[in-house]
């Protein structure tokens, strides 16, 4: 079963469209931390601000449960701010804790805005830098949907899986073990976003 | 490298997809969004939005259900819009697949809604949709309320104050362009887009397809919208790509 943690920030029903299209196994949209328990991977999505974003999971004791699945070895995905959750700080509207489930540090674009917009909004392409199974038949450099104002600076250089540019270079997917993160939207991303999120259901072991 | 963006808008009134000639939405096109949908989503288009036209406040719920059940195929964002005045219809909106939410007349009459949702959802999330009317002196005016009710703002001086309070992106259009097949108002366009650091998104009075690529290199749109043109012409959005990638425009090609 895959969880889509619900923590009422944004388009959860996107994602669930998107699994739904790419896989026959059931769907639970996670209320609870008590619902991940029966789930075999998770998805945690999110558009929003970073602080609102995990005062609503603290409250939910998703803070706390989420790192325990994750230590059972269980696949996590974050997606676009749910990405950035897994962070150790943020800088977005005051600094906030993340997650810490990956080693970095959530900054705003800083770019030259007469070139560069910030929200940095609509299809770019993300160039993979380490191979992985994440990125089964899908080649490097195709487009994805970013919306976003925020990246993940990583600490550890080892975890990134792929860079997008914007001005300045970000990374756009992250793994640590058994933790994925992507800064673009999967669900939106048509062929090549579908793939990925059939990739992530197939991760085994 | 990020990609200039062509956008089909869907105008949904009473839930079923009309033209659009100066705000004034007498033909129906489709009886069914879906059918729309599926197209749009299928081809090229990289962004769809969706808009509830009616005049009848009432088609508020009818509307989430519509976005429910286009979601279901759509897998390119999806902004959704019209009759959004509080957080709670947003976030049906967002809970029921809509990426983004498109606010108008009622963030013009509260500029602070748009900080609200901003703050709730994130401002990437809040597009604030600005319709333009022009005097006869050739200065450009806020037109709200579905086109009938002009204001005596500038366009660019709204245009800053909704990115100053937070919107995420700025979708232009023109009264006096909306259906008029002459192409957008490409000043009007030009100089929002100067004014602002977020995304802007052209819109009203495409015809032929060197009208998007004159949205983008004259008007310095980072997105290019249209509705009417996109329901006429067979395999109409992913022509509209092939053009635009064919003048040398920076297209997402699929």
């Amino acid at each position: 079963m895959i969880g889509i943690i619900n923590y009422n920030a944004g388009n959860i029903k996107s994602v669930v469209n998107a699994v739904a299209y790419c896989t026959d196994e059931q769907i639970l949209i996670a209320d609870h931390p008590r619902d991940l328990e029966d789930c075999s991977k998770l998805i945690l999505p999110g558009v929003g601000a970073f602080g609102e974003a995990m005062e609503s999971l603290d409250k939910a004791g998703f803070s706390t449960a989420i790192p325990l699945e994750v230590k059972k070895g269980k696949y996590l995905l974050g997606i676009c701010l749910g990405m950035q959750l897994l962070a150790t700080i943020s800088q977005e509207f005051g600094v906030f804790s993340g997650l810490d489930l990956i080693g970095g540090e959530i900054l705003p674009f800083r770019v030259d805005l007469s070139l560069y917009r910030v929200p940095h909004m609509g299809w770019n392409t993300v160039g993979i830098t380490k191979q992985d199974p994440f990125f089964f038949n899908i080649e490097t450099n195709m487009d994805f949907y970013f919306a976003h104002s925020y990246y993940f600076h990583c600490e550890d250089e080892s975890n990134i899986l792929a860079m997008t540019n914007h001005g300045m270079p970000f990374v756009s997917a992250i793994r640590k073990e058994n933790v994925y993160g992507v800064q673009f939207h999967p669900e939106k991303s048509q062929q090549s976003g579908l793939q990925l999120i059939k990739n992530f259901i197939g991760l085994s072991g | 490298m990020l990609k200039n963006r062509l956008i089909a808008v869907i105008l949904l009134r009473n839930g079923q997809v009309v033209q659009s000639v100066k705000f004034k939405h007498t033909n129906i096109i489709h009886y069914d969004p879906v059918h729309a949908i599926e197209s749009f989503n299928r081809w090229a288009v990289d962004e769809i939005v969706l808009l509830n036209v009616s005049r009848d406040v009432s088609t508020k719920d009818f509307f989430v259900d519509i976005v429910k059940r286009l979601s279901k195929e759509c897998f390119v964002p999806m902004t959704a819009g019209g009759w959004i005045n509080d957080i709670a219809y947003a976030r049906a909106l967002l809970a029921n697949g809509a990426d983004k939410i498109i606010v108008n007349t009622d963030a013009y009459r509260n500029p602070d809604l748009i900080s609200i949702l901003a703050n709730k959802f994130g401002r990437q999330c809040v597009v604030v949709s600005i319709d333009a009317k022009q005097n006869s002196s050739g200065e450009s005016f806020v037109v709200i309320d579905r086109g009938s009710d002009i204001q005596q703002v500038k366009v660019g001086d709204w245009a800053q104050k909704a990115e100053q309070k937070g919107a995420g992106e700025l979708f232009i259009n023109s009264l006096d362009h909306d259906g008029n097949r002459k192409g957008y108002h490409i000043p009007l366009i030009r100089q929002i887009s100067s004014l602002v650091s977020i995304p802007v998104v052209a819109m009203g009075g495409v015809f032929h397809w060197q009208d998007l690529v004159d949205g983008i290199q004259r008007a310095k749109a980072d997105a290019v919208a249209a509705a009417n043109i996109f329901h006429y012409t067979e395999h109409s959005t992913k022509k509209a790509k092939q053009y635009l990638a064919e003048v040398g425009l920076n297209v997402r090609q699929i």
